[in-house]
């Protein structure tokens, strides 16, 4: 698994050399979306990267949320490890390189509160901040506003926010927060091009973090053989992955079946009308692409992933080919995080 | 003690002259409504609307980066809630002195850069402006629009002990703060909205609008595209210039994001491919702004940009080398350019100054060091100030050492007692030194904002006001009677 990925954290000024520009040259942008404003490249990147980062927040706290609560629920007999919150984001290999027992502790911080590691809680809405801090003028006053306190909230809760007795009250915030951001962008943000970049960048990651649950709790937890007896706290440990990505209720609602394994990745990877399954953010990413010029490139990587998802209906899940799908479709979306920077921020990045 | 439930002026005063009472405690005209507020209001209660400030400006995201405090980009901007009071009538002949400066300085500068008439005159001698840091040769002969080279100037003002206000420093570069005005009086408005009630404040809010016209009157046809360009968000002012940009609506760049072609046509890079720009408020420094030109190795501005002005399809504002006319040194001589060019008397006075690169007024600086503030021609921020009775021998005999070395480069100034005003301290509201900054927009028309930013020196009897070195600020009205 590949570590999630980020931008350089600080983009400070480089030398840019001229770059030669396209033919058509505009006296005022020629098809300047739904308004009268010109959207930098650079104002597109951070809005990009601070949809990803707000996302990844909010994935990640309502992951190790119900992570938490699971190992409440699991009597001591069945074996759960803390470790596949360090494989789920990939930073196994930054892990220990800092800490030497995968303990409870030891992943929680280095989870939820350091600095140091690029994909934390911490580090996800730090970097949000710093990444909207530029593109203030473009982006909801009272979303910055959430931002902001959000960030410096969780900077007070580095030291002892992640410790198990605080850890559920700083999460609650976290999910809250990244919810009446996402309402107030609702709400208020316009729909021009920076709406797009915004919400580009949020698809994307869900998408993504959507398939790296499922390559490493649904791989973990379906039997080689396929659809082997299940046991009861096989089940308990479905409805954990379900919870963590907020679809236990979309999927009761979609489906008698129980909450196992074939069903399960089935209603993530294709169910056309849940938000965090990968065809729907995919679907989203598409829509967003089409209102927005020099689209093809990355308009054809969502194509691509399109039709690999086309095979999930007659796919017999087993761990070998839930892990075969879910590398498919990292590398598909990572080379639509290629495409989209290759069309929008090349000249700046 | 903290005596959180006695009236919050109980006890106060102080030595100098005071801008809410006079020397009997009794209100200024024009401050009399907000006196009886505060002392309707227990020093708790005042308190507390200090502490609700200090949350809504944590909240709002409200920040000035001090670079010696380390990279805390989000170190909150620091404001005093009591606010800081001018009677209209005051006001309006600070307004028509601040336009008649701003108006001869910008004559001066381009009498400067083309036929040099006050060089000629005998006003200002030709060696004292070609050694200004701040003097651009590259720039002569160049046309902005409407001859106006000095767009946006905040002044600094101070107020002596005998009344008299004073123009301390003209700061016709890339002066900041006017944000913080805004932000002020935002502040204000949320967390001690029942001052208002009662009384007429003349509105700030119009600077964004004001400024966003000027820009456009620089372009030839009215309507272009105009940016703000900042160096970056490490940027002590990086705040200012984000907000800015938001309330004009235009795009807050940075020099990688502009070219400027081989036509001299500056464009910047957007998602639909480049688009042109007609104006660029700068908010980089002369030296940074363009590596074509000024300084080689800079990354913060764009190659060309001097040469798109020179050719006249782009308008910067400030335009390059206006320094020259904030070289302290040239300072003094701005009342004899006010009667030079305009024929009029100067309507706000200048500090005396010496200029320590004449002989008998070095001598002088040399003997009297005690009694005066010394300070370095051409630095911003109250950066190498000596105030001559605040310090020790040693620091003294230093300052006489740098002095006879290059005297070109300092100028001397007897000690302004700068006015007080209440701020909410420990444990009570005590005198504070205050200044203030008002912002004058000038192109075919001049604008001055409705009071300014009044910056308060934080420790008791420091003169020391500015931002970059920890002092503190406050709402500034212009009361309407």
């Amino acid at each position: 698994m590949t570590a999630t990925t980020s931008n350089p954290a600080q983009m400070q000024t480089k030398t840019v050399s001229n770059t030669v520009p396209p033919a058509t040259l505009a006296r005022h942008a020629p098809t300047s979306g739904p308004g009268t404003t010109v959207l930098l490249c650079r104002t597109a990147y951070s809005l990009y990267w601070a949809g990803r980062y707000l996302e990844r927040a909010e994935s990640l706290a309502r992951l190790v949320a119900e992570h938490t609560a699971l190992l409440v629920d699991l009597p001591t007999s069945v074996p759960l490890t803390w470790e596949p919150l360090l494989a789920i984001p990939g930073v196994n290999h930054g892990f220990y390189a800092q800490f030497e027992r995968a303990d409870e502790p030891s992943i929680m911080q280095f989870l939820l509160a350091d600095p140091s590691n690029p994909s934390s809680l911490y580090r996800s809405l730090t970097d949000a901040r710093e990444n909207l801090r530029t593109v203030r003028q473009v982006f909801p006053p009272e979303a910055w506003r959430l931002a902001n306190e959000l960030a410096a909230f969780v900077e007070t809760q580095a030291a002892t926010g992640w410790r198990r007795g605080r850890r559920h009250r700083l999460l609650d915030r976290v999910i809250a927060d990244c919810q009446r951001l996402a309402g107030v962008v609702s709400g208020a943000m316009r729909r021009d091009h920076a709406y797009e970049f915004f919400a580009i960048g949020t698809q994307l990651e869900r998408a993504d973090m959507t398939t790296r649950v499922l390559d490493v709790r649904a791989a973990s937890l379906i039997d080689s053989d396929g659809d082997g007896p299940a046991s009861l706290f096989d089940e308990v440990q479905w409805l954990g992955v379900m919870r963590s990505l907020v679809g236990l209720h979309a999927f009761r609602r979609s489906t008698s079946h129980r909450v196992l394994g074939p069903e399960v990745a089935r209603f993530l990877l294709s169910d056309p009308y849940f938000p965090r399954s990968v065809v729907f953010c995919l679907d989203g990413v598409a829509d967003a692409l089409s209102r927005l010029p020099v689209r093809d490139g990355p308009a054809e990587e969502c194509a691509r992933i399109r039709r690999r998802l086309a095979a999930v209906a007659t796919t017999n899940w087993t761990k070998e080919t839930i892990r075969r799908m879910a590398d498919d479709l990292q590398l598909g979306l990572i080379a639509v995080d290629t495409a989209v920077c290759d069309a929008y921020f090349e000249s700046i990045s | 003690m903290p005596t959180p439930s006695k009236h919050a002026l109980h006890g106060y005063g102080g030595k100098g002259f005071d801008e809410l009472v006079d020397a009997g405690g009794a209100a200024r005209p024009g401050s009399e409504a907000l006196f009886r507020h505060l002392a309707s209001l227990t020093f708790g209660e005042l308190v507390d609307r200090q502490r609700a400030a200090e949350s809504d400006i944590a909240a709002h995201g409200i920040t000035f980066t001090v670079y010696a405090e380390g990279a805390n980009l989000d170190r909150a901007w620091p404001m005093d809630i009591v606010p800081r009071v001018f009677p209209a009538a005051e006001w309006a002949v600070i307004e028509a002195g601040l336009a008649q400066r701003l108006t001869a300085l910008n004559r001066f500068l381009d009498d400067l850069y083309h036929d040099q008439e006050a060089i000629a005159a005998g006003i200002v001698p030709r060696e004292l402006v070609e050694s200004s840091p701040g003097w651009r040769p590259e720039c002569r002969g160049v046309n902005p629009p409407h001859g106006v080279w000095a767009h946006i100037c905040g002044s600094d003002l101070v107020r002596d002990a005998d009344g008299e206000v004073y123009v301390l420093e003209d700061n016709l570069r890339v002066p900041s703060g006017v944000s913080y005005m805004l932000e002020n009086r935002a502040v204000t408005k949320r967390v001690f909205s029942e001052l208002f009630e009662k009384q007429s404040i003349v509105p700030v809010d119009r600077y964004p609008e004001r400024l966003l016209e000027m820009l456009r009157s620089l372009c030839p046809d009215g309507d272009g595209q105009a940016v703000v360009l900042t160096p970056g968000i490490y940027n002590s002012a990086y705040f200012e210039h984000s907000f800015l940009a938001r309330q004009m609506g235009v795009e807050l760049v940075e020099g990688r994001d502009l070219y400027v072609d081989a036509d001299d046509v500056c464009w910047v890079r957007t998602i639909e491919g480049p688009v042109r720009v007609d104006v660029i408020y700068r908010r980089v420094d002369d030296a940074f702004l363009d590596p074509e030109v000024f300084r080689p190795d800079s990354a913060l501005g764009a190659p060309g940009l001097v040469r798109a002005w020179r050719a006249g399809t782009l308008a910067l504002a400030n335009a390059p080398g206006t320094g020259v006319a904030d070289d302290k040194v040239v300072y003094t001589y701005v009342p004899d350019l006010v009667r030079f060019y305009l024929g009029e008397e100067p309507i706000l006075g200048s500090v005396p100054t010496f200029r320590c690169e004449e002989p008998a007024q070095l001598k002088y600086v040399l003997a009297n060091l005690e009694q005066l503030v010394v300070k370095p021609a051409n630095e911003a921020g109250g950066k190498d100030l000596l105030i001559g009775h605040q310090a020790d021998q040693a620091t003294l005999q230093q300052y006489r050492d740098r002095l006879k070395a290059n005297p070109r480069a300092w100028v001397a100034q007897r000690v302004i007692e700068l006015s007080t005003s209440p701020t909410v301290c420990e444990a009570a509201v005590e005198p504070r030194c205050v200044d203030l900054r008002p912002f004058t927009l000038q192109a075919a028309t001049t604008y001055v904002t409705a009071g300014g930013l009044t910056r308060v020196a934080r420790r008791k009897g420091s003169y020391i006001v500015n931002s970059s070195q920890g002092g503190g600020s406050k709402d500034t009205w212009i009361v309407e009677s």
